[in-house]
């Protein structure tokens, strides 16, 4: 590919523009999760936790080195793509290194990789750990972990709406344009408003899971910990054995209510409650209701088979609901281990991973709005097939899809499918069977947390070089595969230009 | 009720058949002779129909896009009946199991409900061996003279096709282009046959493995399929399928220009097959235990015959990394224009063109970029309708991993099912070895998607399609223009 001969938008200064950027977005970032190591510092002392130091030290080092390297750039005036890009990929990279020095510090993990892991796992909101056992583990270093996936939610809203749908990955201008209502009610493009107006809604959620949670009887650590990783569609949970710890009805009940929410553009959030919408806004909207139709009919179809192996009704229906929720919107947590399922529930549950929550939302996954998309155009191409030139365009809800983000749909869609296949071949040449590489790699890329086979619980079962492969899947998947990749593009390009001076002489 | 043109197809079909039961019952008179009588007057009866069938029917002035695949479809429905008709009237089989068996041979999988293939009559496993060979002969003429028509994405060397042409002309190119594959067919045939002989098996077991090689069947007469056989057979049975599971048209240009043609060297599917079954060939034999000679027989075999779809057994099939591939590789079969099934390399090829040129457009989006397989320039509508297929192919293969996952014992045995049936392979991984010994549900599952799969999921294209025929255009002319005036008055 030769993409340097065809540059169409060229920067003025393009190298300074970008380094400063770069180093400005990251070190905010850093800044705000130092800001998150203070606040568990604190909350170590409270629960006694034992890692005061281990917290506070990162903390105050990042908070104030962020600061400083922010005061001394600047963001470019025009972004391109291609820069905002690397600036997504390098926060993300970043912010999960640093998080990892608290692991590391409190000496958590037999190795470096493994609190790499844990990081990256809770600030992409996939929910797969190697911590084990979960529970003997400081609660201020667990309510630190808990808060990754917080963060790493409220950086994921952000890239959905209001980054990723003007650069068009993977079709998502559809976004821009699904919104329904009057043109002056969609989102600012602005960046920086939208964003405001979205942490907005991410917060006032968190909060209201909270109360939810306080209400059915859990203390406060735990409703503030499981709020953390459930509006964020992210999966920790400070318990070995996760939500199904509680046993309650009352808090599955709540838990699931949220991750749907979470799993829902923010933008019909946006739309139905500060603009008053009210549930019509999400009713009328197309995908909500392809989203809503998959929920009940996964959440029906794997009840029926619990109940076909011997399961109560109710029960079955209360495991099923649960499970599809969480792994629909590649939540994570659980009130059962879905790899002792019938293998026919286990297939509709690696779909669900692989299809995810809708667009604009915490959720990962392809994205409904793309599979929805996919779906309508292979079901025009099939009916062409009596009509081979019958003109038929295609509709989603009120709007027509221009045919150039159809292709985007379907270019990405593949392209998931083509990297998940080659994560699938490699990690099951570093040592794993076929269907614990099809699981880890699902899970993985979907942002989800339990795999198949043996991972039913954590990623141990995985080698150590395996795991790194996996690390870097969910970093894609958050990322919508194109970041990592220019991301890896913009690292490599100074080596292939000293390549080439080499090769030259 | 039926088009002529499918009478007459049908019609072909039977007398072609009779000519093989005729063969099975000579083979069957030669040696264990319990079925001759069977064989000798269900040829007859076949024979006679047919012969009415195809001079009496006129065929039709025109012929629409769709009757023309419907024509096909129906070829291969009735060699699914023809071919389950002597094991149901010897008695060798039930209803159910005789179909299953006609529905194997007549899509090319080597899936079979036969448990001990040395206890049936010679007659009957000549017959059987000789559906598959039938079955890829329809496979062959299916992907080079009626499917290019489809745009499907097979066989693109051709140009793009008109909706409706006139019958005669149609069916003379057909015929134009099926006498060469025919020739090169029966050849090949012989070919292998007299190799496998040379190799050490005896004159029966040569030709039947010779009909189910070179039209990447997999049925064997054996019941440990080619572990049964010598290590100089099986390396013959791998050259002769990975010759099986190259494009046709290429040998036949190739020949015919005494080898100045260089498409089929130049071609881009052609390397990346020869170097798929090499690099998989290698997986296998690490993967293994065995000298040097064992591991290198027994990897390439295996790999060659799950990417050709064929379906031998060489051993029994490894775990680990090797079992991810073997599975990746089956689903996506082997070069276009050939006997094999599954998604083709082809498509590979043209899909990853087309993601090269979606993601550089990603970061340019005014950059106009053409999508190349090889030199060919794919066109833009044929793009659109590939995704389209590939798509269907997806949905249809995770269906039928559900369904079946419904009776299996494990997420793998289900999903290489699935795929193995919809690819017209035959074996399994985890749990049974093949498909013919699945519960009876999945069974019946399986055999639809051998049928789809064969057919390219063309049929779910055709169902999905029956909704387009109301959209009228006139009418919804009419409709936009009343719909502007009444924007106008107010």
């Amino acid at each position: 590919m030769s993409d340097s001969e065809i540059r169409i938008r060229p920067s003025a200064s393009p190298r300074t523009d970008t380094g400063s950027t770069v180093v400005h977005i990251v070190a905010l970032g850093v800044a705000a999760v130092s800001a998150g190591m203070v606040v568990s510092a604190a909350v170590d002392v409270v629960v006694d936790g034992g890692d005061f130091a281990a917290l506070v030290g990162p903390g105050l080092v990042g908070g104030g080195g962020g600061l400083l390297a922010a005061r001394r750039t600047r963001v470019a005036k025009r972004l391109t793509p291609r820069i905002a890009l690397i600036t997504v990929a390098a926060t993300w990279t970043a912010v999960s290194v640093w998080g990892a020095v608290p692991y590391l510090l409190a000496d958590i993990f037999p190795y470096p990789d493994d609190a790499l892991l844990e990081a990256v796992s809770g600030f992409t909101g996939t929910g797969s750990t190697v911590l084990v056992p979960i529970e003997g583990t400081g609660r201020g270093i667990l309510f630190w972990r808990q808060l990754t996936q917080w963060y790493g939610g409220m950086g994921v809203v952000v890239l959905a709406v209001a980054v990723l749908p003007f650069i068009g990955v993977g079709g998502m201008e559809l976004m821009r344009s699904e919104a329904p209502g009057p043109t002056a009610d969609r989102l600012t493009p602005r960046v920086g408003e939208t964003a405001r107006r979205l942490w907005l809604i991410y917060v006032v959620l968190t909060v209201g899971t909270i109360v939810a949670l306080l209400v059915t009887g859990l203390s406060v650590y735990d409703a503030v910990a499981h709020a953390f990783s459930t509006v964020s569609t992210g999966g920790f949970s400070p318990y070995d054995a996760s939500i199904g710890h509680f046993d309650s009805v009352a808090v599955e009940g709540v838990l699931v209510v949220v991750m749907l929410l979470g799993g829902t553009s923010f933008t019909l959030h946006w739309l139905g409650f500060a603009r008053r919408g009210g549930w019509r806004t999400y009713w009328e909207d197309t995908n909500f209701r392809f989203y809503m139709a998959l929920f009940a009919i996964v959440t029906v179809l794997i009840t029926a088979s619990l109940v076909a192996d011997g399961g109560p009704l109710v029960g079955s229906g209360r495991t099923a609901m649960f499970t599809v929720a969480s792994l629909l919107t590649e939540t994570g947590v659980s009130v059962a281990d879905f790899t002792v399922f019938a293998p026919v529930a286990q297939i509709l549950i690696v779909f669900i991973m692989m299809t995810g929550g809708m667009a604009g939302s915490t959720a990962g996954g392809m994205k409904l709005l793309r599979v929805h998309v996919l779906f309508l155009h292979a079901l025009r191409e099939a009916k062409r097939a009596r009509h081979p030139r019958a003109v038929l365009p295609l509709r989603l809800g009120r709007s027509v899809i221009s045919e150039p983000i159809v292709a985007r749909v379907a270019g990405f869609v593949m392209l998931y499918v083509a990297i998940g296949i080659a994560g699938v071949v490699v990690v099951s040449l570093l040592g794993a069977h076929t269907e614990l590489a099809i699981g880890g790699v699902a899970t993985a890329m979907g942002n989800s947390g339990p795999g198949l086979a043996e991972a039913g619980a954590n990623l141990l079962p995985f080698t150590r070089p395996a795991r790194f492969v996996l690390v870097v899947l969910m970093l894609v998947g958050r990322l919508e595969i194109l970041a990592v990749a220019v991301g890896i593009g913009a690292l490599l390009r100074p080596l292939s230009v000293a390549a080439r001076r080499v090769l030259a002489r | 009720m039926f088009p002529a043109l499918t009478v007459r197809t049908i019609g072909l079909t039977m007398v072609i058949a009779s000519a093989g039961l005729v063969v099975a019952a000579v083979v069957d008179a030669a040696t264990t002779g319990d079925s001759v009588l069977v064989l000798v007057l269900l040829a007859a009866g076949l024979g006679a129909a047919g012969y009415v069938a195809v001079t009496r029917v006129a065929l039709p002035e025109r012929a629409p896009l769709s009757s023309v695949f419907g024509a096909a479809s129906a070829a291969l429905v009735a060699l699914v009946a023809v071919s389950a008709l002597p094991y149901l009237l010897t008695g060798e089989l039930g209803v159910a199991d005789a179909l299953f068996e006609g529905v194997a041979g007549a899509t090319t999988t080597a899936a079979t409900v036969i448990g001990r293939p040395e206890d049936v009559d010679r007659g009957l496993l000549m017959w059987r061996a000789t559906t598959q060979w039938y079955g890829g002969l329809l496979a062959v003429v299916l992907a080079l003279s009626v499917l290019p028509f489809l745009g499907t994405g097979e066989g693109w060397l051709g140009q793009a096709p008109p909706s409706t042409r006139t019958t005669e002309r149609f069916v003379r190119r057909v015929w134009s282009q099926v006498r060469p594959v025919v020739g090169y067919y029966l050849g090949f045939t012989v070919l292998v046959a007299a190799a496998y002989q040379l190799s050490g098996m005896g004159a029966f077991d040569a030709a039947t493995h010779a009909l189910t090689t070179v039209s990447t069947g997999g049925f064997s007469t054996r019941t440990g399929s080619m572990t049964d056989f010598g290590a100089a057979s099986q390396w013959v049975a791998t050259v002769a399928m990975f010759i099986a599971g190259g494009n046709v048209a290429l040998y036949i240009r190739a020949v015919r220009t005494r080898l100045a043609d260089r498409t089929l060297r130049r071609s881009v599917e052609a390397r990346l097959y020869l170097s798929l079954v090499i690099v998989v060939g290698w997986l296998v034999g690490v993967s293994i235990d065995g000298s040097f000679a064992d591991r290198a027989r027994i990897g390439l075999a295996d790999a060659t015959s799950l990417i050709t779809t064929t379906g031998f057994v060489f051993g029994r099939l490894p775990g680990g990394s090797a079992e991810t591939m073997l599975l990746i590789v089956m689903g996506i079969g082997a070069m276009s224009g050939s006997p094999s099934g599954g998604f083709r390399l082809v498509r590979v090829v043209a899909l990853f063109a087309y993601l090269r040129r979606e993601v550089s457009r990603q970061l340019h989006d005014r950059a106009v970029k053409v999508v190349r397989v090889g030199r060919d320039v794919v066109d833009e509508t044929l793009l659109s309708r590939m995704i389209g297929f590939q798509a269907v192919f997806s949905i249809t293969a995770f269906i039928g991993a559900t369904l079946i996952a419904i009776e299996s014992v494990s997420v793998i045995e289900a999903l290489s099912a699935s795929v193995s049936a919809i690819a017209t392979v035959g074996p399994v991984f985890d749990g049974v070895d093949q498909l013919g010994e699945l519960p009876a549900m999945s069974r019946a599952v399986a055999a639809g998607l051998m049928l789809l799969g064969r057919l390219e999921v063309y049929p779910i294209a055709i169902a999905l399609s029956a909704g387009v025929d109301r959209i009228d255009p006139v009418r919804q002319l009419r409709v936009a223009e009343r719909r502007i005036r009444v924007r106008l008055n107010r």
